[in-house]
């Protein structure tokens, strides 16, 4: 039967080999010229843009326009890393349970020397195997290029799902999801259209609500000083300290000093209106100070990146299993 | 009870697609080695039957047992005993001939590639060539192909001539008679065509509106049955010891199609030997609701 199932699939999954080849040697073409291009403007004399003598500024000027304006450009590139692998998935899913369905196929099938749940089981070791090997390539080439292109921290909810191997979760349970979607609503076309939103619906809440406490949260104190008008401030007061530059940062306040534990948005807002009972002569930064608070930002650290990418990529295996199991039970009853 | 000499026995069979009745009250006996021929016109359950005997669909009510075993017990060598084509003739499209034949082999521990690759070169079917450009008569064939060469114990055609020209036709059940000839196997096929039905088949059943209304072997049933006429006379009453199954009267006269169980001596009717067609279209017209009621009460149409 897999080889059965392999040659039902084998178009669709040449077709996502050579865009998954193209859009990987895009990648790699464009990683390189990028990371180049930021050593250059990073580097002397240019810095980051801090510090440029007069004679190095037309220069390092173009070079950060070229930087930046490449951004949108990534943008897309990091739209298409996430989402190849989910349609991948949904496509291979739709395929191979609710396409068969519609062409009736699944009674050819069903009428030979093997059991149902042999022809499911059939469908999901061959497609999951294929999503693996056809998506790890590209995980890794992504993991890569993120970094190479200072697309953003890889914590960070933009670059997160393209920068390690969840990737690949995704696309497993959104063939397990087609499936087992196909077997209820027959129909291919509805098929892919109900799953497609199911898992828009799910990968946007767990990313907004699931993803952001799955590991404990970081407190970092920052420390303002008015001689920030000197240091170009616009804000007047200057701010240092705070949590490593590649982490996911979440929210800043003030909290009473001496308070323990990551404190919520809510408890750090409503200090901030307290400050604004301040009289006038307690400017920044010793309108805290009067009133013994301590400026803070809550933020995951990069170094839980791995964690996040194991909890994420569970989560969703986790729940693969159980929509197969689901299918295995819903196959042995389902109509013809 | 099942005696191992049946292919085929349901008892009260049903089954309920939501609001209707795919098929109801559906007790019937097919014997071994038989051609049976399911006739009836669309919507009467023919394909309902033979899905839930290839084990695609699950009954509602009642019991069904295919070669002694139940289709749904999930047992996968009754499916290597039973070959089925459904209506639709359901093969890959975008395989080639050769992969079907693959697919058959996989997927069945008797499968006879010989079997095959002779009745394709037979019909100049070209292993190498794609499903999608073969025309609907040669789809036809390799999906009737991967039923025979399954070397079944147990046919199940739904309608396996439908849609096809005279000459796919004839083909087809040339193939089909020297099946059963050569490996020995019943057959249980739905079909529109009467004409097929006398041509093949030595078991009849009939179904309309979701029930049997007859079944039996087609040379009891010739045996049993016959058109009385007479020439219009008033109310003229059926001779003694017959069950009307159709009556038909004009202003010339009239004319009954009868089951008899004894010779007929009356010299009031001129008594003809029917056609099966002729058979089959009257339990076809009785077998409306408002026909039934017009039959004995003991008529339960198996004719036994």
């Amino acid at each position: 039967m897999i080889w059965v199932v392999w040659r039902q699939q084998r178009s669709i999954v040449i077709a996502f080999v050579a865009l998954m080849v193209v859009f990987a040697l895009w990648l790699i073409i464009t990683g390189q010229h990028e990371q180049s291009l930021w050593n250059q403007f990073l580097g002397a004399p240019c810095k980051g843009g801090y510090g440029v003598t007069n004679g190095d500024s037309h220069f390092c000027r173009g070079l950060q326009n070229t930087v930046y304006a490449s951004q949108h450009i990534n943008d897309v590139a990091t739209i298409v890393g996430w989402a190849f692998a989910p349609i991948f998935g949904l496509i291979l899913g739709v395929n191979a349970v609710a396409r068969e369905i519609e062409q009736k196929t699944n009674r050819l099938a069903w009428t030979q020397s093997g059991s149902r749940s042999k022809w499911l089981a059939s469908k999901y070791i061959t497609s999951v195997a294929t999503i693996v090997v056809v998506c790890a390539p590209l995980c890794l080439v992504l993991s890569w290029w993120v970094r190479a292109s200072h697309v953003g921290p890889r914590i960070t909810p933009k670059a997160f799902p393209v920068a390690g191997a969840v990737e690949i979760s995704y696309g497993v349970f959104c063939f397990i999801l087609a499936v087992a979607v196909g077997l209820v609503i027959r129909r291919a076309g509805w098929s892919l259209a109900v799953s497609i939103l199911l898992f828009a619906a799910l990968f946007f809440s767990f990313a907004n609500q699931v993803r952001p406490n799955l590991v404990t949260r970081s407190v970092a104190s920052l420390q303002s000083s008015s001689s920030g008008i000197e240091e170009g401030s616009s804000s007047g007061f200057y701010v240092s300290g705070g949590g490593p530059s590649d982490a996911w940062f979440f929210y800043q306040g003030f909290e009473p000093v001496g308070t323990k534990g990551v404190p919520s948005q809510a408890v750090l807002e409503k200090p901030t209106s307290a400050e604004y009972r301040c009289e006038d002569k307690f400017q920044e930064p010793y309108c805290e100070h009067h009133l013994r608070l301590r400026l803070i930002e809550v933020y995951i650290s990069n170094r839980r990146f791995w964690a996040l990418q194991q909890g994420e990529g569970l989560f969703y295996i986790g729940l693969s299993v159980l929509l197969a199991g689901l299918s295995f039970i819903a196959i042995r009853r389902a109509k013809a | 009870m099942i005696d191992g000499t049946d292919v085929l026995e349901t008892v009260n069979l049903g089954k309920r697609y939501r609001r209707t009745w795919g098929l109801q009250d559906c007790s019937l006996t097919i014997p071994k080695g038989r051609v049976a021929a399911l006739v009836g016109p669309n919507g009467a359950g023919k394909s309902t039957l033979l899905r839930m005997a290839a084990g695609l669909d699950h009954p509602s009510v009642g019991t069904l047992r295919v070669l002694g075993e139940s289709p749904n017990s999930g047992n996968g060598n009754l499916k290597t005993r039973v070959g089925y084509l459904d209506q639709e003739r359901p093969i890959y499209k975008s395989f080639r001939v050769a992969e079907m034949l693959r697919f058959g082999e996989n997927n069945n521990p008797n499968w006879n590639m010989r079997v095959a690759e002779e009745h394709l070169a037979q019909l100049e079917i070209p292993l190498r060539s794609r499903i999608n450009n073969l025309s609907g008569g040669q789809q036809a064939q390799v999906a009737l192909t991967l039923c025979l060469a399954k070397e079944p114990e147990l046919l199940l055609l739904d309608e396996p001539a439908a849609a096809l020209d005279p000459v796919a036709r004839e083909d087809l059940l040339r193939i089909l008679m020297r099946q059963v000839a050569d490996c020995e196997s019943s057959v249980v096929l739905s079909t529109h065509a009467l004409g097929d039905v006398a041509a093949i088949c030595d078991y009849v059943i009939v179904l309309a509106h979701s029930r049997v209304v007859l079944s039996n072997d087609t040379e009891y049933v010739l045996e049993s049955h016959r058109i009385l006429s007479a020439v219009h006379d008033g109310n003229l009453l059926p001779p003694p010891g017959v069950s009307i199954i159709n009556n038909q009267s004009s202003a010339r006269g009239q004319s009954i199609l009868v089951r008899v169980e004894l010779p007929i001596d009356d010299a009031q009717w001129h008594v003809e030997r029917p056609s099966l067609e002729e058979i089959v279209l009257a339990y076809l017209r009785s077998g409306s609701p408002g026909a039934r009621d017009r039959r004995s009460p003991d008529d339960d149409g198996s004719g036994e």
